[in-house]
């Protein structure tokens, strides 16, 4: 590939749409100022959440970030989990482009990208 | 006024929708529709409550705001009791469970309204009043129950305690978009000129009814949607959801007949108001207030059990409550 891609993390997070707002600081207070977020519908051990009601909506954030950046938000998201949040987190290793703000070793966000 | 009760159109949507979930139909409403009507009812109800109010006793719109409050906070506290005796239910979903039946089904009122209005029983306008009243302390109620859990857990396993954030918590419990809706009607109702409001009243009137059976479909189709979960509830949390309504009720008619001199339709609307359990404002306040509960109890208790019951067996039941009550 003749484009230059950096490696970062695409960190996915299945929220309770009360926990939103929460979210949005915890990501803003670590330097994540750029996030998509999608309407997720599903079922599990919480019930069904097809987003009827306010109490039984799911959100899903999807951010890409440096790897440190990464490791940062997971440790915020997981003092939440142990306080009882639902939460569903995972990582999946991302090839990003806008390199030009994605340079792990400065620890900067990489830029969100949109659907 | 047994099965009559069941036989007016809005119980009879609400019975059509539940038969289109179980038979796995594809009936369903538009995103968002479900929520703009509530929100059309609520307005509704609140303009004729207000409207009515700008007439009544000072007096007694007072002590009705006052024993709403006391039945906003006592009936939590009878819930939790219910629910943690013999330690069957796990406190913070007893906690969570209890705030839904401290505050109040929207739903299940408009549905007692229509069924008084077509039996053509009239009531006060108070019971609106305390509606709004008691949509909240229930919530207070269930998150100092769980902070107080919280507090002991912890200190018996010497860990630190999570302390909770009660700005935010209390500022959703006391502005939700239902409360907003509610207050502000009545008091758009109560101060508007008569003309004004008149030209209104086609909208807020005349379709009401029309409007409530869609709703009521809608509430069909979701009360169905949670029989699967009915089996993980268990027999002692389905059981709670049919005996606290009636310790509710009961509480109600007795408030409402004995303390406020309610009529027959007031007396029963309130009945109504204490049996119900919420599903729009309390479980989002649950949600991020009680994490530690399982959201899918409390869900299926307040839209799966306890609103169906309410609806066929508890209108009638309350309803003859109430008259022997007052009779007697």
């Amino acid at each position: 590939m003749s484009i230059e891609m950096y490696s970062g993390k695409s960190v996915h997070i299945i929220i309770n749409s009360t926990f939103e707002n929460k979210l949005i600081k915890i990501l803003k207070n670590i330097g994540v100022t750029g996030y998509t977020q999608l309407n997720a519908r599903g079922n599990g051990e919480q019930g069904v959440q097809d987003g009827h009601s306010e109490g039984e909506s799911n959100v899903m954030f999807v951010v890409l970030v440096s790897n440190t950046l990464a490791d940062t938000l997971i440790k915020n998201l997981n003092t939440y989990r142990e306080m009882g949040h639902h939460l569903l987190v995972y990582l999946h290793d991302a090839q990003i482009l806008n390199s030009e703000k994605c340079d792990d070793s400065t620890n900067l966000q990489c830029p969100g990208w949109t659907f | 006024m047994g099965i009559d009760s069941l036989l007016i159109p809005a119980v009879m949507f609400f019975a059509l929708g539940v038969i289109a979930k179980l038979i796995n139909s594809d009936l369903k409403f538009p995103e968002g529709m479900s929520k703009g009507i509530g929100v059309y009812l609520l307005m509704a109800i609140g303009l004729k409550g207000g409207i009515a109010l700008g007439k009544a006793d000072f007096q007694l719109a007072v002590e009705s705001i006052i024993w709403a409050t006391i039945l906003g906070f006592l009936l939590p506290v009878i819930g939790y009791g219910l629910l943690r005796f013999r330690n069957k239910i796990n406190a913070f979903d007893a906690a969570a469970i209890a705030a839904h039946y401290g505050s109040v089904s929207a739903a299940t009122f408009l549905t007692a309204v229509a069924f008084l209005e077509i039996s053509g029983v009239t009531y006060e306008s108070y019971p609106i009043v305390m509606m709004v009243i008691m949509e909240s302390p229930a919530i207070i109620v269930g998150l100092m129950m769980a902070a107080f859990v919280r507090k002991k857990l912890a200190a018996q396993k010497g860990t630190a305690n999570v302390k909770t954030q009660w700005g935010p918590l209390i500022h959703e419990a006391f502005t939700n978009g239902s409360v907003v809706v509610l207050i502000g009607a009545l008091v758009i109702g109560s101060t508007a000129s008569p003309e004004s409001l008149a030209k209104v009243t086609p909208f807020t009137q005349d379709i009401f009814m029309g409007v409530l059976c869609l709703f009521l479909l809608d509430m069909g189709i979701e009360a169905a949607k949670k029989a699967d979960t009915l089996k993980k509830a268990g027999v002692i949390l389905i059981s709670f959801g049919m005996i606290m309504p009636i310790i509710g009720g009961t509480l109600g008619i007795i408030i409402g007949a004995s303390m406020l001199e309610f009529s027959v339709g007031g007396t029963f609307l309130l009945a109504i108001l204490s049996a119900s359990a919420s599903y729009i404002a309390v479980p989002p306040a649950m949600r991020y207030g009680v994490p530690e509960a399982n959201p899918s109890y409390y869900l299926t208790l307040s839209l799966g059990v306890t609103f169906p019951f309410n609806v066929v067996v508890g209108i009638p039941l309350f309803y003859q409550m109430t008259l022997w009550y007052i009779g007697s």
